[in-house]
C-alpha cells in the first residue's frame, strides 16, 4: 500500500469516527434540551455543537482528500462556502423562528421571515454551482456532475413515489424544503459508493 | 482506453503526485487515466503526450485499432 493510500485509509477512520461522535454527542444533546426544557440557550448550545463538529468535520474531509490527492483549490473554497452557508441558514433559521414567535407578522413581513431560513441552503446551491464551474480538474469535475445526477435522480425517485403515496393517503405531508437534503444524501452516498467514484 | 502512461512514468521514476504537479491535475485524476477508468479529454491527452515529448498515439492506444496485444 502506498504512501497517499495509508493515509487516506486514516483519514477515512478518522472521518467514521468524527460522525459517529457527531451523532452520539447531538443525540444526546437533543435528549438533554427535551428533557430538562433548555429552551433558547439549549438551542444556542446545540448549534454550537453542531457547528464545532460541522467544522471538525470540514477539516478531516479535506485532510482526507489531500492524503489521497483529490484535493483542488476549487474544492477548498467550496468548503468554506458551504460552512458559511451553513452559518447563514442557522442564523436564518433561528431568527425567523424568534421573528415569527415575538412578532407575530403577517403579509409580506411573513413571507420575508419565512424566506430567511431558504437564504443559507440557496447559498449551498450557489457554492454548488461555483464548485461546477471552477472546478479545473476535469477528473474531479466530472466525478461531481456523475455525483450531482445520482443526487438529482434520488430526488426526483423519492419525490415522485412519496408524492403518489401521498396522494393515496398511504403516507404523511412531506415538507418540501426536504428537497435539498435529500438531493445532498444522494450526492454523498454517489461519493462514498462507486457510482460516484469509478 | 489502454494507454502507456504508467510505463512512462516509471521510466522516468515519477510518482503519480509528480506527474499530477507536472500536469496540473489531481493525482486521483492520474491514477483514474493510467488505470483506464477515465479517458482524458483532448486538451488534456496533448498535455500528456507534450510533457513526455511524444505523439499522443504513442501515449495513447487508439480504441479502433487496440487488440488484444499489450500496449
Amino acid at each position: 500500500m502506498n504512501e497517499a493510500a495509508r493515509n487516506g485509509e486514516t483519514g477515512r477512520g478518522r472521518l467514521i469516527a468524527l460522525v459517529i461522535a457527531e451523532a452520539v454527542v447531538l443525540f444526546a444533546a437533543a435528549a438533554a434540551m427535551i428533557l430538562f426544557d433548555l429552551g433558547w440557550a439549549g438551542a444556542i448550545g446545540m448549534a454550537v455543537l453542531i457547528a464545532v463538529f460541522t467544522i471538525t468535520l470540514f477539516r478531516a474531509g479535506e485532510e482526507r482528500a489531500r492524503a489521497t490527492g483529490s484535493f483542488s483549490p476549487a474544492m477548498g473554497r467550496y468548503n468554506r462556502r458551504l460552512l458559511a452557508a451553513g452559518g447563514i441558514y442557522v442564523v436564518g433559521l433561528f431568527g425567523a423562528i424568534w421573528a415569527n414567535d415575538t412578532l407575530q407578522a403577517d403579509g409580506a413581513l411573513a413571507f420575508l421571515f419565512a424566506f430567511a431560513p431558504s437564504v443559507g441552503v440557496l447559498t449551498m446551491v450557489w457554492a454548488m454551482g461555483r464548485l461546477l464551474s471552477e472546478e479545473t480538474d476535469e477528473y474531479l469535475r466530472f466525478r461531481l456532475v456523475r455525483s450531482s445526477l445520482f443526487g438529482l435522480g434520488t430526488l426526483l425517485t423519492l419525490a415522485t413515489v412519496w408524492g403518489f403515496f401521498e396522494q393515496f393517503d398511504l403516507v404523511p405531508h412531506a415538507p418540501t424544503w426536504l428537497a435539498v437534503p435529500v438531493f445532498a444524501l444522494g450526492l454523498g452516498f454517489a461519493n462514498c459508493t462507486r457510482w460516484g467514484r469509478m | 482506453m489502454n494507454n502507456r502512461l504508467r510505463v512512462l512514468r516509471a521510466e522516468r521514476n515519477w510518482s503519480q503526485l509528480d506527474l499530477a504537479e507536472r500536469l496540473g491535475v489531481s493525482r486521483q485524476s492520474v491514477n483514474a487515466i493510467e488505470t483506464g477508468k477515465y479517458d482524458p479529454s483532448l486538451p488534456l491527452a496533448f498535455r500528456i503526450a507534450e510533457l513526455f515529448g511524444l505523439a499522443i498515439e504513442d501515449v495513447f492506444a487508439s480504441p479502433s485499432r487496440h487488440s488484444s496485444k499489450a500496449v
